[in-house]
């Protein structure tokens, strides 16, 4: 054999026996890295295909946040030109590279529910039933991509408030136990605002059978100061009057709000701005009641 | 301590063929050459006749397939061994990026010299190679003769005991090659051994005091400059202003003189070019 | 007469010599000024706003997240290619050259010449990423103190109160500039130099650039997907493929670096904190490579012959 094949073969062997050391080595590494999530999950088959052979090269170079920011350059694009097709495609493959960038979900969802569904409602070109089936479709797209993005993030609260935002949407085919479940998730994770507190109470306080469980929370959030916005006062004040043994409206009021003028602004205000369908028991009475117990000169 | 400068013993190199079945070629077969200190050898061939073959194997660039090469004693193979040696490539070009000083700083630090004696001798280099203007230009911008000149600058830097040189001259002009061959004669004055190559035979007999012609890898005549360029059964007497009846009565005189004869009456010519032909290709005159 | 030269191997002052002299080759190099101006651009392009969908409440760490990871994307490309291309043009252009004819000429051993160059090299690639580092981390900065005065100044006016807003400047605080992310960069830097040390192997082997660089980047290519070829040939396994095709699994595992594991930049983008033994595995994982490679190219350079 000639002396450079000799080296070659040399090199290789002494390769090997070095790897037969290493393997373990690195193989600890890696489990410990990912015990402690120091990596991220390799990625499937499916994407690979999708971003061509030298997308996944290169990103399989670890060099993900490059194809995805780039990436994420075209997709805006995309919504300007609204081709929403391919914005979902691009947001799909987005996600993949970066599933644990929390951004490329939350607004994936809300071009999809949002953008893509009130264009394709407001579409001059389709037929109606066409319109409206499409508006359904890409609303649920949207929430089906959120959800997802929250299997893949179980520990961010802020992608569960948009899910819960996105389930509360009158507008948007809502289901109020699913936001409300969303809102309590998001709460329960210790590292939202008061704001996710509230936003579970004004989804469960829709939800039908489930009147009493809302009261309670509402009872249980007003005994914080920072809490008694007037949406919590006045949905609180509904709840109540709900009950079998509700009180007088009056001691209700007295009660609840910081004073009747306050309490007269407020229930008003609920009443007349009331898009988002919070429950209205006692509401129409107390406002004539406030009104009447005005002073000429307050009025 | 071995006596010689330079002690190439039976050195044979061979090149392996990059196709199956087909023999080694034999570079150079069998090349022994001893150089004393204070010395000036000139190798000389055609192209191809193993002559950087056999500098390299000297340097321990390449490793002979039989015999043996040292300098100074030191084995080739052994790093040691280029302490005492300065070597000038063929058409070296050296780091472009690099001044002429940065260059023989960077030469000079391999070496382990620094500070104010590199600093010194970098000033000395320069101003012997006359190349003290251009100091802090960068070596891209170096005419041919300077890139030589620079080159035999870092060759020195260490101060070396021998000096090995590839083709100093080739391609340069007749007054930088007239600087190089002085430069080689002051060397040669302060006893630094030289071991140069060249196919410019003219200056190889202006400076070497012995030579070496090497042809298909085989030494083919070796020894003193003197010695080998007279040829034996003749003698040369040179005149000056001789005149035509003087030159007649000499005629006379070796026309009378039996086992005599007068070989050619002429102007002087150089007769290494006419060894050298005879021997490599079997004729001239 | 010169001092006497010591012929130790790797004599750490010779070392640097060669080191700062191949740091010098390559910064006087043009295309190494194109690839900074390159580098400094694609870094600088995030002084402008990427597209922006929301209002200003809607200003939050994402926009941090995608800094951070467009910068470390560059840093990571630059310093992958310089290590390749830097490493594999090296050793050929010494011999086209006949430079590396005078320094062996020297009393140079081989390994000191193969080490200076290597070092010179990351030393090249250390300076530079330090360097862009800088720019990100003033980016990151200045983002950093807008994203947290925009979102304190909504929460103020939404009456959070002071638990809440201190959960919220830490939440800021972590995608902000933290050690995680400086380990980021470290994790970058140190892959490049088993990338550099495999790149100077194949070049003691080749005397082709091109070859040196495309070879170099096919094994980061396979060094990057071999734990996944690894994670196969077990899935594999129980499916029943080939046993050559194990085995060639098995032996890719066996021989290439795994580059996945210096990933952990991916994660200390996200925020998260990468500790001090992670890095510290990791930096005695590319010293393994380093020294590995670096005797292998001694091995066949020691006896190449010129």
């Amino acid at each position: 054999m000639r002396k450079s094949h000799r080296k070659l073969v040399a090199v290789l062997l002494i390769l090997l026996l070095a790897g037969i050391i290493k393997s373990p080595w690195e193989r600890a590494m890696t489990r410990r890295f990912m015990a402690d999530e120091l990596l991220m999950k390799p990625l499937d088959i499916e994407v690979r295909e999708k971003i061509g052979q030298t997308g996944a090269a290169v990103v399989l170079g670890g060099l993900r946040p490059v194809v995805a920011t780039f990436l994420n350059l075209r997709a805006y694009g995309s919504f300007e030109d609204r081709a929403w097709v391919r914005l979902e495609d691009q947001f799909q493959t987005l996600v993949a590279l970066q599933p644990q960038t929390t951004y490329y979900w939350d607004v994936g969802a809300w071009h999809l529910s949002y953008n893509a569904a009130v264009d394709f409602r407001e579409s001059e070109t389709l037929p109606a039933p066409r319109r409206e089936a499409l508006y359904r479709e890409y609303v649920l797209k949207g929430r089906t991509f959120l959800e997802r993005g929250i299997r893949n993030n179980p520990d961010d609260w802020t992608l569960l408030s948009s899910l819960g935002r996105f389930y509360g949407n009158p507008d948007k085919f809502p289901d109020y136990a699913k936001s409300a479940d969303a809102y309590q998730k998001a709460w329960q994770s210790g590292k939202a605002r008061r704001y996710e507190a509230r936003a579970w109470l004004y989804s469960l306080a829709r939800v039908t059978g489930r009147e009493n469980e809302a009261l309670l929370l509402a009872r249980k959030l007003y005994e914080t100061e920072q809490n008694r916005v007037a949406s919590l006062l006045c949905l609180l004040f509904a709840l109540e009057s709900a009950q079998a043994d509700a009180k007088p409206a009056l001691d209700l009021i007295h009660a609840i709000f910081p004073s009747e003028k306050d309490a007269l602004r407020m229930l008003t205000t609920y009443r007349d701005n009331n898009a988002e369908q919070l429950p209205l028991t006692g509401v129409d009475y107390a406002i004539t009641l406030l009104a009447s117990r005005q002073k000429p000169a307050d009025r | 301590m071995s006596e010689f400068a330079v002690d190439i013993r039976d050195l044979v190199k061979d090149f392996p063929s990059p196709l199956r079945g087909v023999k080694a070629f034999r570079a150079v077969d069998g090349v022994s050459i001893r150089i004393r200190p204070g010395e000036v050898y000139g190798l000389i061939g055609p192209n191809g006749s193993g002559k950087s073959t056999t500098m390299k194997a000297l340097l321990g660039l390449l490793a002979p397939t039989a015999g043996s090469c040292a300098i100074f004693g030191k084995d080739s193979m052994k790093v040691d061994s280029r302490n005492d040696v300065g070597f000038l490539p063929e058409n070296p070009y050296f780091y472009k990026h690099l001044t002429g000083a940065e260059t023989l700083r960077f030469y000079g630090r391999l070496c382990n010299i620094r500070g104010k004696v590199l600093e010194t001798r970098v000033s000395e280099l320069l101003d012997l190679v006359d190349l003290a203007n251009a100091r802090d230009r960068r070596l891209g911008g170096y005419s041919k003769g300077m890139l030589q000149r620079i080159g035999l600058a870092q060759a020195l830097v260490q101060e070396p005991r021998l000096l090995i040189l590839d083709e100093p001259t080739a391609g340069v002009d007749p007054l930088g090659s007239r600087q190089i061959r002085d430069l080689i004669l002051k060397l040669r004055d302060r006893g630094i051994t030289v071991f140069l190559c060249s196919h410019l035979l003219e200056q190889v007999q202006e400076v070497c005091d012995h030579v070496g012609i090497i042809f298909q890898g085989r030494m083919v005549k070796e020894g003193r400059l003197d010695e080998l360029i007279a040829v034996e059964d003749q003698q040369e007497i040179v005149l000056k202003n001789a005149s035509p009846e003087l030159i007649a009565r000499i005629q006379h005189m070796v026309g009378r003189t039996p086992g005599t004869s007068l070989v050619r009456i002429g102007p002087s010519r150089t007769t290494l070019e006419r060894l050298f032909l005879q021997e490599t290709q079997g004729g001239g005159e | 007469m010169a001092e006497r030269t010591s012929n130790r191997w790797l004599q750490p002052r010779r070392v640097a010599v060669l080191a700062m002299n191949t740091f010098t080759q390559l910064v006087r190099m043009k295309v190494f000024y194109f690839l900074m101006v390159f580098a400094f651009i694609a870094l600088a392009s995030q002084f402008f706003d990427l597209p922006q969908y929301n209002g200003p409440e809607a200003v939050g760490t994402g926009e941090l997240q995608l800094l951070k990871g467009w910068c470390i994307g560059v840093m990571k490309l630059y310093s992958i290619v310089f290590a390749i291309t830097a490493t594999a043009l090296l050793l050929p252009k010494d011999v086209e050259d006949r430079t590396l004819y005078t320094i062996l000429a020297k009393p140079v051993p081989r390994i000191d010449y193969l080490v200076g160059k290597l070092a010179g090299v990351l030393l090249l690639i250390l300076v530079s990423l330090l360097f862009m580092d800088g720019i990100m981390s003033l980016l990151l900065e200045v983002r950093t103190r807008h994203v947290m005065a925009t979102q304190m100044e909504f929460a103020v006016s939404r009456g959070w109160s002071q638990e809440a807003l201190e959960s919220l400047r830490r939440d800021i605080g972590a995608q902000g500039l933290t050690w995680s992310l400086q380990g980021g960069v470290l994790a970058v830097f140190l892959q490049s130099a088993v990338v550099g040390a495999s790149s100077l192997l194949l070049s003691t082997f080749s005397t082709s650039t091109l070859f040196t660089s495309v070879v170099s980047f096919l094994i980061y290519l396979v060094g990057s997907f071999q734990a996944d070829a690894a994670e196969f040939y077990r899935a594999t396994t129980e499916a029943g493929t080939t046993s050559f095709a194990s085995l060639a699994l098995k032996l890719l595992s066996l021989v290439f670096p795994n580059y996945q594991l210096f990933n952990v930049t991916d994660v200390a983008i996200q925020g998260q904190a990468v500790g001090f033994h992670a890095i510290g595995s990791l930096a005695g994982l590319s010293l393994f490579y380093v020294v590995l490679y670096t005797l292998l190219s001694w091995i066949v350079f020691s006896d190449k012959e010129f």
